[in-house]
């Protein structure tokens, strides 16, 4: 066969194939979001917020699990900006090039892809055995173990964009290190420290391992941290796995809350991340 | 960069340095290191007050490098290092415990009378301001960018606070283009207008030098003129150390140049002098565009 036939053949070959192989992840992605938004959003009224889960057969909502799920991912939330914060501008500004913080980056990653459940149960040794009890804390602190290394990570990487003009400029005035980086470097990585803690937040906010061993669950209304908490991803577990239609219905609202927080803060995060480059 | 012997270079250097009476800041048989990499070797620089002194030389001569030596901005980064003396109105800043001991393994003895307790760099670099090639306006306000430097040494009432970021601004020639927005984000403001705000901000903190690294590259040609002006202008007040890749500029602005060629000073004279009658063979390379 002619040369020029065989490479345009192969080349028509090569564009079809990467193009169902694309085809294949969208339709996965649709179907679950289509399934999620049929089933789920005719159950979404009021009583989905202001009610507690029901007993089968009778009338009720989530808001237990809801609010357990902004409780719990905030406290996650709270300990890992903190802690990843911090960490993430020692390893771009201070020790990010010695030994040590080769080390420290390596561990970090290792921790950014270890199974979420193999947390819950370091947690669950830590500080649900020693206490006798499932507790808010517990789960909150899953989380942040668990959103932590990103944002460290994106913290990292975003405070490494910046010039090190600024940072010159910024001592050349004779400011400290620790001045420039907190009053200079910082606020100029404003917009990606925040897309940082934004991806935290859509990792951790569809958990349910580590909540599992650590928080347990709770069919009350609890804002009680040393008591077992509800949380969405725990309850959609439960009702799911249940044989009553109505507690199945309920699982589906979960999960598609769930997914329309997870995708408006994704969104989020990329418009904020795509700002951040722009200035 | 291609280590030459010394001797090899030094039948060419000429320096005709002002009287040391006057001088602001001075450089003395400064050796500068890249880690084990040299990028000067015992540059001698004098710096007279209230004169505009221009540094020019092909790429990678060590320029930047000696500016940047002046105000020991290095400090950031562990591995690079300074052995020599630089001298700010006579007093060695340069002299920490460990640079005195780098002195003394080169030179063999040393006098320790000059020892700095544990060094005030901050200090230092509150004196000797410095502006870089690209404009580095902080993320914040045209006020607060001026008032940054002010606002880390003094407490100043609100009233206070507005003369000297007016004052700066003036001095900066950037106050009538900026004095309705000065709330708004330094970040808006043209390139130009940029590396004048970086001017302004560098002289509110009132430092007795001015650095300068090739401050003009990223402008355009009017912006260039206008920055020129503003340094003709501060001259009075300060003192100016520029680096410049744009010879024209070095002629029209300064009152002494550098000409540096593989991180020695070849010949240090009055502009006029060096442009109209250079000495060295390489120096008249360089200025008649023959190489570089």
């Amino acid at each position: 066969m002619d040369r020029a036939l065989v490479r345009r053949l192969s080349n028509i070959t090569f564009i079809i194939l990467t193009g169902i192989a694309t085809l294949i992840a969208l339709t996965a992605l649709v179907l679950i979001l289509w399934s999620l938004l049929s089933k789920g959003i005719g159950g979404i009224d009021s009583k989905i917020f202001t009610m507690t889960q029901p007993a089968p057969g009778s009338e009720g909502g989530l808001s237990n699990a809801i609010m357990g799920s902004l409780i719990m991912c905030g406290i996650g939330l709270s300990i890992a900006v903190v802690v990843g914060v911090l960490a993430g501008t020692w390893l771009s500004e201070y020790g990010g090039n010695t030994p040590y913080g080769h080390v420290v980056r390596f561990l970090n990653d290792v921790l950014l892809s270890a199974p979420s459940i193999l947390i819950g149960l370091f947690v669950y040794e830590i500080l649900v055995r020693p206490f006798h009890g499932f507790s808010a804390w517990a789960g909150g602190i899953a989380l942040a173990i668990l959103a932590m290394p990103i944002v460290t990570r994106t913290t990292e990487d975003i405070l490494s964009l910046q010039p090190s003009a600024l940072r010159e400029a910024g001592m050349a005035l004779g400011a400290s290190r620790a001045f420039v980086i907190r009053n200079v470097v910082w606020k100029s990585a404003r917009a990606g420290l925040v897309t940082g803690a934004l991806l935290g937040f859509a990792r951790i906010s569809g958990e349910t391992a580590p909540l599992l061993f650590t928080a347990l669950g709770n069919q009350f209304f609890s804002t009680e941290l040393t008591q077992p908490m509800a949380s969405l991803p725990t309850t959609i577990f439960q009702f799911a796995l249940s044989a009553y239609d109505d507690w199945q219905r309920l699982a589906w609202v979960g999960a598609l809350l769930i997914a329309v927080a997870v995708l408006s803060v994704n969104i989020i995060g990329r418009i904020l991340a795509r700002e951040a480059r722009r200035s | 960069m291609t280590d030459l012997p010394s001797s090899h270079l030094s039948e060419e250097v000429y320096l005709a340095f002002p009287s040391r009476d006057n001088l602001a800041i001075e450089a003395r048989k400064l050796d500068f290191f890249y880690g084990k990499t040299q990028a000067l070797y015992g540059v001698d620089l004098p710096v007279e007050r209230n004169k505009i002194t221009a540094l020019i030389g092909p790429s990678g001569c060590g320029k930047s490098t000696l500016l940047r030596a002046l105000n020991q901005i290095y400090d950031l980064y562990p591995k690079q290092h300074a052995v020599g003396r630089i001298l700010l109105d006579g007093n060695d800043v340069l002299a920490d415990r460990k640079s005195l001991q780098r002195l003394r393994d080169r030179d063999g003895s040393g006098d320790d009378t000059m020892v700095r307790s544990p060094i005030d760099v901050a200090g230092l670099r509150a004196r000797v301001g410095m502006v870089f090639q690209k404009p580095t306006p902080f993320p914040m306000s045209i006020y607060d960018n001026v008032a940054f430097g002010v606002r880390l040494y003094q407490r100043k009432s609100r009233a206070e606070m507005d003369q000297i970021v007016e004052r700066a601004l003036r001095r900066a020639a950037l106050w009538d283009e900026v004095k309705d927005k000065l709330h708004s984000s330094g970040l808006g403001l043209s390139g130009g207008q940029q590396q004048r705000l970086c001017v302004a901000r560098g002289i509110a903190v009132e430092p007795d030098v001015l650095l300068l690294d090739e401050p003009a590259s990223a402008l355009d040609p009017v912006s260039t003129a206008k920055l020129e002006e503003t340094l003709i202008e501060l001259r009075r007040d300060f003192t100016i150390v520029i680096v410049t890749h744009n010879l024209q500029q070095a002629a029209r602005i300064s009152n002494y140049t550098g000409f540096m060629y593989l991180g020695r000073m070849m010949e240090f004279q009055p502009t006029e002098e060096l442009f109209a009658n250079p000495r060295g063979q390489r120096t008249r390379d360089y200025v008649t565009g023959r190489f570089g």
